[in-house]
């Protein structure tokens, strides 16, 4: 296979040989001569504080079909688009506009109310995700059309969007999402698997002798991965899983099991079990690797990669739970819908015309 | 050759004395890292060229029931009895798991330096505890009360870099051994700059709130808090921990907090969970449910 061509290398085989993706992206050209850095314990190092913003989702959107990698006028205009985007939401606002004329679109999808996660707000990046210098319309590799496998037979994924839940969603402070709660973040930025979501996608890497500390911005949650270690079999199921990891090569691979039954990512909870890898296989990135795995609720493990690359800043505090006015402000604004939806009904009804009787 | 032997024995004399300076302002610490120095502990690990204060750690004081010497008590809010104070209402179902074990304080000369003013705003604190103490609340809990809770705490430091893990709330701390500049802005665990002297890490931390307290006694400080730890090993299991506070908006004065940090040891040595935010929110919106609790 000529140098060129490598770039998409299609692994025909089983899905299920579940590190293996089923779309691999060969590794760079010049691989062979970078020599990964170790620190003082003789580890692949990892250290220092990354990113992985940006504009590509899991899941590949259809239009691209089966193609792992864009063109460059599809990266053209995915980008353009944001900067678009971006452009229109840094200009100033029009002085007319008052919260009494929402909703008007304030871009990137908000309008409204969640105006107030208007462009000062947001920083999901601004290029698409490279992965060996190619750019990827997708981070799942292991299905040709870039999206999750189906579901096992007889599996109903829940909604969590259905309105029978949204209609009781404010009635208890427990029913709204962990996001709002500041439990976790709202998207799966801790995970694992760690996925970027519209801000803070920062991370700090810390390897001592025995422990990686992935310290994540959102909400300032540190990953604690015990290396060499077994999993806990005491049936606790700590937040973001319980994460075991030892070193293969250039490589840290982590495994996580235990997740909490109401930590659910995409449907799964409790059986997930999230194999990582990560690699440090071009100067300036680490290779994150994941492969994902639920036969209870997936036909086939699914796996996917994307890069991390070196964060310009370092990690601020993310206090979410000590600001959280939204919250109580959620819950007392439906309580407020309830009180007008009983005055309403205790209201008599208007008196109707007395019927006339025609002789 | 001579002479270097010689330098460090003097090394060696001064950097004895200045730990026993540091303790000795504190006859009680003083006394539990001599008993701690024990031969058979071997000296810390070390990682690029200094002490490596990686693991899990905690006090065994009770400094975040009050960081002054106090008694035993029966709650950590009170109301007049008939015949003595009593708890205050909403803990009297706690019964004794709700009352104030006694403790040695951790403040050199026992106690704070408030000005009147300070004074008066702790003492009115503490009469209204249960509405006001941020920890109740499960808010982070600031520098240097994170590191005396009653939960532990893992360092991770490597030859480059260093961040702690605690346990309470999931906080966390950047230890930054580049100095950035000012805090671009106050937070709750502020921001720490770390050097170090000698084997002792000595960390700076600005740019906190005026949100946090010291302890479930009222203890407070301003905004313009600069707080100076100094984490000096003893031996591979002990770290004799110092906080400087100098705050003068509620101080008359700088001053220092001594105490032992003690490793966590074997199966010990695994950091848990304690997300509180969610066991809050009874307390926080419970009112706001749609049906509230009686």
């Amino acid at each position: 296979m000529r140098a060129n061509q490598s770039l998409i290398c299609l692994v025909v085989g089983v899905a299920s040989a579940a590190l293996i993706p089923a779309i691999a992206l060969a590794a760079p050209k010049d691989a062979g001569a970078y020599s990964a850095p170790t620190n003082v314990f003789g580890q692949p190092d990892l250290e220092g504080t990354w990113t992985n913003a940006s504009l590509t989702t899991l899941t590949r959107p259809a239009e691209y079909g089966d193609r792992l990698i864009l063109t460059p006028q599809e990266v053209a205009k995915v980008e353009g688009a944001d900067a678009k985007e971006v452009a229109a939401g840094n200009a100033p606002t029009d002085p007319k506009v008052k919260t009494t004329d929402l909703p008007y679109n304030c871009g990137r999808g908000f309008s409204g109310a969640g105006c107030g996660y208007n462009s000062a707000w947001i920083d999901p990046g601004s290029t698409v995700m490279r992965v060996h210098g190619q750019p990827v319309s997708g981070f799942i590799t292991s299905t040709a059309n870039g999206r999750l496998p189906p579901y096992r037979t007889g599996y109903s994924p829940p909604n969590y969007y259905s309105p029978a839940i949204l209609k009781h969603r404010a009635d208890n402070p427990e029913t709204m999402t962990q996001g709002e709660q500041c439990l976790m973040s709202f998207g799966f930025s801790a995970g694992p698997v760690m996925l970027p979501l519209l801000y803070n996608n920062n991370y700090k890497i810390v390897q001592t002798r025995d422990t990686v500390g992935i310290w994540v911005e959102m909400v300032h949650d540190v990953r604690l991965i015990h290396i060499g270690a077994k999993h806990r079999t005491d049936g606790v199921r700590p937040w973001m899983g319980d994460s075991i990891g030892w070193y293969e090569g250039k490589t840290l691979v982590v495994e996580t099991t235990n997740y909490p039954k109401n930590q659910y990512f995409l449907g799964a909870d409790e059986n997930l079990k999230v194999t990582e890898r990560f690699t440090r296989d071009a100067p300036g990135h680490i290779l994150y690797e994941f492969t994902v795995d639920d036969p209870t609720v997936w036909t086939q493990p699914w796996s996917g990669a994307y890069e991390f690359s070196p964060s310009k800043g370092i990690v601020y505090e993310y206090a979410c739970h000590e600001g959280n006015y939204a919250l109580a402000d959620m819950l007392a604004g439906a309580r407020a819908d309830d009180a007008k939806e009983a005055q309403a009904a205790a209201k008599p009804a208007p008196p109707t015309a007395p019927v006339v009787k025609k002789n | 050759m001579k002479q270097t032997v010689a330098t460090l024995a003097i090394a060696g004399l001064l950097g004895l004395g200045l730990a026993g300076s540091a303790a000795a302002t504190h006859p009680r610490h003083h006394a539990a890292a001599s008993k701690s120095s024990d031969a058979t502990v071997g000296a810390m690990p070390r990682v690029g060229g200094h002490p490596d204060l990686s693991g899990v750690w905690s006090v065994m004081n009770t400094a975040n029931w009050d960081i002054e010497p106090h008694a035993s008590s029966a709650a950590l809010q009170l109301r007049p009895g008939p015949v003595v104070p009593v708890p205050a209402k909403d803990v009297v179902a706690l019964g004794a798991i709700g009352s104030v074990p006694a403790g040695l304080g951790v403040v050199d000369g026992g106690t704070l330096p408030y000005t009147p003013d300070g004074l008066k705003q702790r003492d009115d604190n503490k009469a209204h505890y249960l509405e006001r103490d941020p920890e109740i609340k499960c808010d982070l809990p600031g520098v240097p009360r994170a590191n005396y809770m009653a939960l532990p705490f893992q360092i991770l430091q490597s030859d480059k870099s260093m961040m702690i893990a605690y346990e309470y709330a999931g906080a966390a701390r950047n230890i930054l051994f580049d100095d950035p500049g000012p805090a671009p802005t106050d937070s709750w665990m502020g921001q720490s700059v770390a050097k170090w002297d000698g084997d002792t890490l000595v960390v700076t931390v600005t740019g906190q709130l005026d949100s946090t307290w010291f302890d479930r006694a009222g203890n407070f400080h301003s905004g313009d808090m600069v707080v100076v730890e100094r984490w000096t090993p003893v031996n591979a299991n002990l770290i004799h921990y110092s906080a400087t506070i100098t705050d003068p908006a509620t101080f008359s004065r700088p001053w220092t907090m001594n105490m032992n940090l003690y490793r966590h040891l074997g199966a010990d040595a695994q950091l848990q969970q304690f997300k509180c935010v969610e066991f809050v929110e009874e307390l926080l919106y419970g009112k706001l449910r749609k049906n509230p609790l009686p």
